[in-house]
């Protein structure tokens, strides 16, 4: 006999929120999960009305239920925001090439546009023939930072006025407790911000700040949304698994321990002696970048010049090593937005 | 998102890097030399490239020691200091360095004159052998002192410590180290405790009371984590107090690098962010001007304070709490040990990382109040965009359904403003608290002074604080010990005795806000 829903709207209970412990029936917890949402979004103030906001989209559960709740809200409680889906192809055959099909078909069930930037085309390389370069150990470094740059050129020249991206409550907990490990002070500072951006660049949202992994499953689960779920090919995810391991034996001793996590790094409080790096724009592609050059244009002209691991190290010593060979340039270009060409998916 | 950062590639080579080392020391090619002197064989491999002979190691480890408590330049010249005792490795190895230290007689002496306090915790950790802990304490020639940890229950202004007097077998002939008359050669043996006239501890019938109290407490904290906070913040609060009574301003604590590592995580874990710095700081102010309770042994890991114990031959006894021997699910500071000391076995950077992490925080700014159970600033009044706030928020949407929650003529503000935002919502599911105790919850409803303004506060003194009033003056933490507590009732004096304060204060203020001139 399943138990009545908590809300006293008199139907049966399918499940039991793992935020909170109340069983509730399938349309309560959806409008529950709505709300919350929507309550994210309103407290925290993240939109404005007429802003062209873009989702970046990954085709992977977060993703694509933060894309449906958007825009489910978005008429809902008539946010006035005009969206657009914003892919990243990394170039990962046998991964990204499938996850982007699933992206696809959301832009034709929500009818929001689509717009897909590739690694090849804004830096020459997919991400298979870097790892043919650099082999598994470090590919993730140069995908990471690729990345971040290639959502903000995409929505650069999408002119979109914020990216909103799919993390949740527990990829916050993790960033923190392995910002702790790191000893990363200035990331450890900044990773529980809801909202993100400074001056020159395009601010980014979290609206599942505070929303479970597991209840963003039960909500793809329950309205049956088509998303894509296969681990990246080349990530091995070797210490960050610690973290995540850790995380689920916390959960398993107090189920608020992931919104607690969250509750602690909003309350930490960095010594004013300890030196956070200051902010500028990369010599050569002007990104912001807390070095002359950024990251991004450092691992490029590794890969360019056949010495992949130029840009792998103590960022002291790979500005060395990068002003030092900087003559050298390779035969493939550098990072250059002319360059780019946006595919309407 | 990256998996294998720089910072893993050198920890990987540090550890092959040790491994060749300690190959190579085990070798038949003759011994090692110690990398600092180069003349005696090496005994000991810390870390990468670190290897020292015994001597070389026991000056580093006691220089380390001596610095950490030179640098704060917060000691007076030849003040009274107590060391916490609790006969375990590192405060063994702490009360052997401070006493070493002060029984100097060249110009080297650490001017302080230490004497031990040692916790009898039995009433909740029956294993505890404290006999033997007692008799550890007499081998130091310095003045012990005891406290029982049910007396920490009782009024503020009780007594909570008394004078251990060891009988000696012979009478020492040395006048260094402790300033009064009792001394103890290392071997001492037979001590029995008796109560000098100078403190009148509460009769022992009071204290049968306080120790049921305390068991009563005991078994209502429902989970292994709230029980370990529970221990930890009474074994301090009890520490302080009884530094106070003495008269010592200083108090010394034996937590190493690789214990504040730990509570560092689990602090986090337990949603105590915004005392994380106070949680691995050298100096620990919470309780004032009177009292400075420092960490000297704060740069030294558990393996260094194990070897120097190793080889200089200090006498511990092997720890024994609530958590000895248990799983890793037992708590999150189970849990959180495991997973640190895992890494650390993997990765040697770990706990230094993560202790220096603490150390680049800081004291979260001024707040209205401190925290009833920790005295450590309140972290609960959170913002319309919070942890707690969304937390609340979620709770308040789960159980009210769409039929009866109209959010648009609420707006954001609601679960901020109207429920105050500063209590977590109970812990639902377990039904562990709400259900089974009616209490006069909300306020302002004409019940027995929860905020009500009939109520006049001699009432409010004898009456034990509801549930709901402790949480209002509670951290986000103690708000989660709470959480997983059965019932509130034998909650310890000086925290019934803050929340009693504050809420007449509150009433005292409602009664006169209208003529009040700034608030208005």
């Amino acid at each position: 006999m399943a138990p009545k829903c908590k809300t006293g709207c008199g139907k049966n209970a399918i499940l039991k929120r793992p935020k909170t412990g109340d069983a509730l029936c399938r349309e309560c917890f959806f409008w529950a999960f709505e709300t919350e949402v929507h309550n994210t979004v309103t407290a925290a103030r993240l939109f404005r009305r007429g802003q062209y906001v873009a989702v970046a989209a990954s085709g992977g559960k977060d993703s694509t239920v933060l894309a449906h709740v958007m825009k489910e809200l978005n008429q809902r409680y008539d946010y006035g925001l005009r969206l657009v889906l914003l892919s990243i192809d990394e170039g990962i055959t046998g991964y990204r090439d499938d996850s982007l099909e699933t992206v696809k078909r959301n832009r034709d069930q929500y009818g929001i546009p689509l717009t897909v930037l590739s690694y090849e085309d804004l830096y020459g390389w997919t991400m298979d023939d870097i790892v043919k370069q650099v082999g598994l150990r470090n590919n993730c470094t140069f995908c990471g930072v690729f990345r971040r740059q290639a959502l903000d050129r995409g929505a650069a020249q999408l002119g979109v006025d914020q990216i909103v991206t799919g993390h949740n409550a527990d990829d916050i907990a993790e960033t923190v407790v392995m910002n702790v490990l790191r000893g990363d002070i200035a990331r450890l500072q900044r990773c529980t911000a809801i909202s993100t951006g400074t001056e020159g660049s395009i601010p980014r949202s979290k609206p599942f700040k505070y929303t479970y992994e597991k209840e963003i499953v039960m909500y793809a689960y329950f309205k049956k949304l088509d998303y894509f779920s296969t681990e990246c090919i080349y990530s091995p995810n070797a210490y960050r698994g610690y973290a995540r391991a850790y995380l689920k034996d916390l959960e398993a001793i107090r189920a608020t321990s992931i919104i607690d996590i969250i509750h602690s790094g909003e309350s930490l409080a960095v010594r004013d002696a300890a030196r956070l790096p200051t902010q500028g724009t990369c010599s050569r592609c002007q990104y912001i970048s807390s070095q002359p050059v950024c990251k991004a244009c450092v691992l490029l002209q590794g890969l360019n010049q056949g010495r992949p691991r130029l840009g792998i190290g103590k960022s002291s010593k790979v500005q060395e090593r990068a002003r030092e060979t900087e003559g050298e340039s390779g035969d493939r270009s550098e990072v250059d937005s002319a360059t780019v060409t946006v595919g309407a998916g | 998102m990256c998996s294998i950062e720089e910072g893993d590639l050198a920890d990987l080579r540090a550890r092959e890097e040790a491994q060749h080392l300690k190959a190579q020391a085990l070798s038949d090619t003759g011994p090692t030399l110690c990398q600092k002197c180069r003349s005696a064989p090496a005994v000991l491999l810390l870390r990468v490239n670190d290897i020292y002979c015994r001597d070389c190691f026991v000056a580093a480890f006691t220089h380390k020691f001596r610095s950490t408590l030179g640098k704060s330049r917060l000691l007076r010249p030849d003040e009274p200091a107590l060391v916490a005792f609790s006969g375990g490795v590192a405060s063994s190895v702490l009360a052997r360095l401070v006493s070493d230290g002060a029984s100097q007689t060249d110009s080297k002496r650490l001017r302080l004159r230490p004497s031990l306090l040692m916790v009898d915790e039995s009433a909740v950790v029956p294993e505890q052998d404290v006999k033997e802990v007692e008799r550890l304490a007499g081998t130091y020639r310095v003045p012990v002192y005891r406290a029982k940890l049910e007396a920490v229950m009782g009024a503020s202004g009780a007594h909570v410590v008394e004078r251990v007097n060891c009988k000696l077998k012979e009478e020492s002939t040395g006048d260094d180290g402790g300033t009064e008359s009792l001394q103890a050669p290392p071997e001492a043996a037979s001590c029995d405790s008796v109560s000098s006239e100078a403190t009148v501890l509460p009769d022992e019938a009071r204290l049968a009371e306080l120790r049921a109290q305390l068991q009563q407490l005991w078994s209502a904290a429902g989970s292994g984590t709230a029980r370990e906070q529970l221990l930890e913040r009474l074994r301090s609060e009890l520490l302080a107090r009884a530094a106070l009574q003495l008269g010592i301003r200083l108090l010394l604590l034996a937590d190493t690098e690789t214990r504040l590592a730990v509570s560092l995580l689990s602090g986090l874990a337990g949603g105590r962010g915004a005392h994380a710095h106070q949680q691995t700081a050298l100096a620990d102010r919470r309780h004032g001007e009177r009292l400075l309770v420092l960490r000297p042994l704060r740069e030294l890991s558990s393996k260094q304070v194990a070897l120097f114990a190793h080889h200089c031959r200090v006498q511990y006894v092997p720890g024994v709490g609530p958590d000895t021997m248990a799983p890793a699910s037992a708590s999150i500071g189970r849990a959180t040990e495991e997973f640190v000391l895992g890494l650390q076995a993997s990765f040697p950077a770990t706990v230094s990382t993560v202790y220096r992490t603490g150390t680049k925080l800081s004291a979260v700014g001024a707040m209205t109040e401190d925290c009833a159970l920790c005295r450590l600033p309140l972290d609960t009044s959170g913002g319309a965009a919070s942890a707690l706030q969304a937390t609340r928020f979620s709770q308040m949407v789960s159980s009210s359904g769409p039929d009866r929650f109209q959010y648009d003529h609420h707006s954001a503000d609601t679960a901020a403003g109207d429920a105050r935002a500063t209590v977590l919502p109970p812990a639902a599911g377990n039904g562990s608290c709400g259900t089974d105790t009616p209490r006069c919850v909300e306020s302002g409803g004409g019940c027995c002074g929860g905020g009500g303004e009939g109520c006049g506060s001699a009432q409010t003194v004898s009456r034990k604080p509801s549930r709901e009033e402790l949480l209002e003056r509670l951290c986000y933490g103690c708000q989660l010990v709470m959480k997983d507590m059965k019932e509130v009732d034998n909650m310890p004096s000086f925290v019934t005795e803050e929340v009693a304060a504050r809420t007449r204060r509150e009433n005292m203020r409602k009664e006169i806000q209208d003529f009040l001139i700034e608030d208005s």
